[in-house]
């Protein structure tokens, strides 16, 4: 049996508009192996975001096959959590503590009060937010929004983690912090990342395997596997030159 | 905390500072003995009237009546607005005819559908209830629809993505997000219906054990007691002050002003 947690195979999607259907994927595969972290690469309206909202279930493909674990992939569900790039995912009516616990409840509802607060406290702690538990979403900075994203996502023990660009509104510095603390992340859970990006050097950094988008043949994928070892860096030796080959092929 | 307890102070202070000046110019113009006490009664004469009220317990029995009327009326209303409100966001077939029944019920002050309202149920508590739903419903669906229409679908994915069925997206997402705007039909929807229960209750009287504020004012005017009647006045006044000042207030800051803005 092949580990591959995500299978797709000719997927089709449409808009629907007053003026007919426009077609933003087209015959579009993609493998995404279990515990690896994929990157996808392209530029804004190629249609990723469309791709990652196809996985999380909130739209329907239109035609060609998605199994998820083997299975067709029908509705929403915690086993895939998607990490929207804008920071308003928090529901401002909870605290960050509550932002947590609420779904955890759904996600585990045959464990104690006890056992749901130390699945949150634990996930704030390795995120490095156990002191803005008590706060509410508005007193957080973008770049602690976006790890609060993270923690009430991993908390949840998500089979694939979904993220949309979830870097791409911070600031250099923060961004580079939130990057290694996903890494981090990464290593330390079983999950499997699918991640968005227009950004070469991000997706060089994080992925095994790179995914080029294609919006000129509806979202067509092809794949680069990461020559690089890990841990990595900018000036590592091989990041420049895979950088320009991707960013030759991105062109 | 320390700001918004020092701006409450300072709304304290301000009104009791112009109440207190146009109740010393009201004394004045009392004490010249230009004006009939019939019109304009001596403060004293007020107070004592109020206090021998307020001691009887009739003033709070009286208040009492009308303000379970208004919280009874206005749970009904607004148990009915929400359905309403739900059953537009799910189907827009039913959407045009809530619509349309807003539009067309909405100007219509309450009062105004007394006459009807008496040939359908009487002069009873039914009456006045229908009332007051009357003029909550409409404000109330109309600020639960803008206020679901405001709620980002970000916020609604992320409901999906917690497996959430359509009614646990209502209940755990749709409401609260649009809370802000459920509060300012609150407001509306208190201050339409404590109006319409006072002038209800002046036409229909006694209704079961005992009448509210609105017919003690008018029974006070059928025995020329005029001090009596502004006594009813003044505590319709306090009543007012203390729910739209302080409770909607307080609402509010333990609300949205810790939210943030408009969600």
């Amino acid at each position: 049996m092949s580990d591959t947690l995500v299978s797709m195979k000719g997927l089709d999607f449409s808009y629907r508009t007053p003026d007919g259907s426009i077609r933003v994927l087209d015959q579009v595969d993609l493998n995404v192996e279990r515990g690896e972290f994929t990157c996808i690469l392209g530029r804004s309206g190629c249609g990723k975001s469309t791709l990652l909202r196809i996985l999380a279930g909130f739209e329907q493909h239109s035609g060609g096959s998605l199994l998820i674990d083997g299975t067709p992939l029908t509705a929403p569900s915690m086993e895939r959590i998607m990490i929207f790039q804008e920071f308003d995912q928090l529901l401002p009516w909870k605290s960050v503590r509550e932002n947590l616990l609420f779904p955890l409840r759904k996600r585990f509802p045959d464990e104690s009060a006890a056992q749901l607060h130390e699945r949150s406290e634990q996930a704030l702690a390795l995120t490095g937010l156990s002191q803005a538990a008590g706060l509410y979403p508005r007193q957080l900075s973008g770049g602690m929004k976006q790890r609060a994203a993270l923690a009430r996502a991993l908390a949840l023990e998500p089979k694939l983690l979904l993220m949309d660009e979830p870097f791409a509104s911070l600031d250099l510095k923060t961004r580079d912090s939130l990057q290694q603390l996903l890494l981090r992340l990464w290593r330390e859970s079983a999950a499997t990342m699918l991640f968005v990006t227009h950004d070469i050097q991000e997706a060089i950094l994080l992925s095994d395997r790179l995914y080029i988008m294609d919006e000129r043949e509806q979202g067509r994928l092809t794949c680069y596997e990461n020559p690089l070892r890990r841990p990595r860096s900018h000036s590592m030796e091989g990041f420049k030159s895979f950088a320009l080959r991707i960013a030759r092929a991105f062109d | 905390m320390g700001l918004d307890r020092r701006r409450r102070m300072s709304i304290i202070i301000t009104r009791a500072g112009w109440i207190l000046s146009t109740l010393l110019v009201w004394q004045l113009i009392v004490s010249t003995r230009r004006v009939s006490p019939l019109i304009l009664p001596s403060l004293q004469a007020i107070g004592s009237s109020f206090w021998s009220s307020l001691i009887t317990g009739d003033l709070v029995r009286y208040a009492g009546v009308s303000i379970s009327l208004v919280l009874a009326g206005g749970l009904i209303g607004t148990l009915l607005a929400a359905v309403l409100a739900v059953a537009a966001y799910q189907s827009k077939f039913l959407a045009g005819g809530i619509d349309t029944l807003t539009a067309v019920a909405h100007p219509l002050p309450g009062i105004a559908l007394l006459p009807l309202v008496i040939l359908w149920s009487g002069t009873g508590i039914t009456s006045v209830l229908v009332i007051i739903v009357h003029s909550v419903i409409w404000p109330m669906t109309i600020n639960l629809r803008s206020g679901f229409s405001s709620v980002h679908q970000r916020y609604i994915d992320v409901g999906r993505n917690y497996g959430f069925s359509r009614l646990g997206i209502m209940l755990h997402i749709m409401i609260p997000a649009s809370w802000s705007y459920m509060l300012a039909g609150l407001r509306i929807a208190w201050a339409r219906s404590w109006r319409a229960v006072i002038s209800a209750e002046m036409i229909f009287g006694v209704m079961g054990a005992s009448g509210g504020l609105g017919w003690y004012i008018f029974q006070r005017r059928v025995f020329m007691d005029t001090a009596g009647m502004y006594a009813g006045i003044a505590v319709l006044i306090m009543i007012g002050l203390v729910i739209e000042d302080h409770l909607f207030r307080l609402l509010e800051h333990k609300t949205i002003s810790r939210w943030g803005g408009r969600q």
